[in-house]
């Protein structure tokens, strides 16, 4: 019973918190052009006021959370979303940070649904490198988030490394996902996490290609560059979390060999 | 109106990115039309007679499907560095005719034949065609700076 709370709750946080990141993203729309282009700033009433009190909702929901769930998924993202509150001065880190906690919440999520609460599955794992695989894989999300995020705050000048990165990126993500997919297609925790991750950084790739095109064909800001900004920022999230809980499931169900 | 310009474009104001960009392309071109000859070399019953032609496509699929994924995007951002030289070079013509044929071909006929156990005979004809497909993609690609 107290999982399913716990699993409800962080659907509710994530989806505060990803109401933030997206008000965010809409409020830091003076969404980056390419050099020598000039964008007029998307400014609103009140966005900054409608980002801050959506964001203290979220801080507020992931506290109850982070109580509810006493694990260790719990306490990083109330961690995360303290220091996310308190870094909100520097864009850079407070950029970084949101899809961080966002992740934290996700898996907390994930950690509590009744087919993980059933337990691991251990299976053999059949490729050595796989583990390693699946732990490099946030961490290079992470940092083309990072990549993402100095583009968008004026920090680099040419997003080719973020665009390059993400090729790199994706490749790393196919190899342990699509060898997971093909070696244990009935796994109820492996295929799920690896589909996920796999879909969601497709879906990721083709969206940034779009803001990609989009940058290249616009003289300033428009509403196609906000709307696909805004959703590859969004998914940037979710890759990240998609792609943490895979490495967590990997972790939890294969037995390394001992050669 | 869309606008464009060239110089503008990321790709063309960074000496490492188009080569890094055509570095992720063809190997993704390797890994899916490797795969896809794995199973061709198996129609024709050239090589790996141990595994059924079946066997080869199920294990195969999702490795064609990643590269080729990663092939379309390195692609398309490739193909944005100068739109206009590659819409009317010929070699850039063959190899998207090339290219569509080839995918639309692999998702029907040549899966059909190889999951379904059809004769030997058929079964090198549609690996021959196959080959001589996707041949032609990577053919078109290299004379794309030559014409």
């Amino acid at each position: 019973m107290k999982n399913r709370q716990v699993m409800l709750t962080s659907i509710v946080a994530a989806l505060a918190t990803a109401i933030v990141i997206g008000l965010g993203a809409l409020l830091t729309g003076t969404i980056r052009t390419l050099p020598g282009v000039t964008a007029a700033p998307v400014t609103a009433p009140d966005l900054a006021r409608a980002h801050q009190l959506a964001g203290s909702a979220a801080a507020i929901i992931t506290l109850g959370l982070a109580v509810m769930a006493r694990s260790l998924t719990g306490w990083l993202a109330l961690i995360a979303m303290a220091l996310e509150i308190a870094l909100a001065p520097f864009p850079i880190t407070h950029a970084i940070l949101a899809p961080v906690c966002f992740s934290l919440i996700y898996a907390t999520g994930v950690m509590n649904s009744p087919s993980w609460v059933a337990g691991p599955q251990p299976t053999p794992s059949q490729w050595g490198p796989l583990r390693v695989f699946a732990d490099i894989v946030p961490i290079l999300v992470l940092f083309q988030i990072a990549l993402g995020a100095a583009f968008r705050h004026s920090h680099i000048d040419n997003p080719i490394w973020h665009v390059l990165n993400a090729l790199i990126v994706i490749t790393i993500i196919l190899i342990p996902g699509v060898f997971v997919l093909r070696q244990y297609p009935e796994h109820p925790a492996l295929k799920p996490a690896a589909l996920a991750m796999v879909v969601i950084a497709g879906i990721q790739v083709l969206l940034g290609f779009g803001v990609y095109m989009v940058l290249l064909m616009s003289e300033g800001n428009n509403m196609g560059l906000i709307v696909t900004g805004i959703l590859h920022v969004l998914t940037g999230s979710l890759t990240l979390a998609a792609s943490l809980v895979f490495a967590i499931a990997v972790n939890r169900n294969l037995i390394q060999s001992k050669a | 109106m869309l606008i464009y310009d060239l110089n503008a474009n990321p790709l063309n104001s960074n000496e490492w990115a188009f080569p890094l960009t055509e570095c992720f392309h063809i190997t993704s071109f390797a890994l899916s039309i490797g795969t896809i000859m794995l199973v061709d070399l198996r129609l024709l019953g050239w090589a790996l007679k141990k595994s059924t032609p079946a066997q080869l496509a199920r294990d195969t699929g999702l490795w064609t499907l990643a590269g080729l994924f990663i092939v379309i995007i390195s692609g398309l951002l490739i193909f944005s560095s100068d739109p206009l030289r590659y819409t009317y070079n010929a070699g850039f013509q063959w190899k998207m005719t090339a290219l569509v044929v080839a995918i639309v071909y692999n998702y029907t006929v040549h899966r059909k034949v190889a999951l379904s156990g059809a004769s030997p005979g058929i079964q090198k004809l549609v690996g021959a065609l196959s080959v001589f497909l996707w041949v032609c993609v990577p053919f078109g690609g290299i004379w794309i700076s030559f014409v």
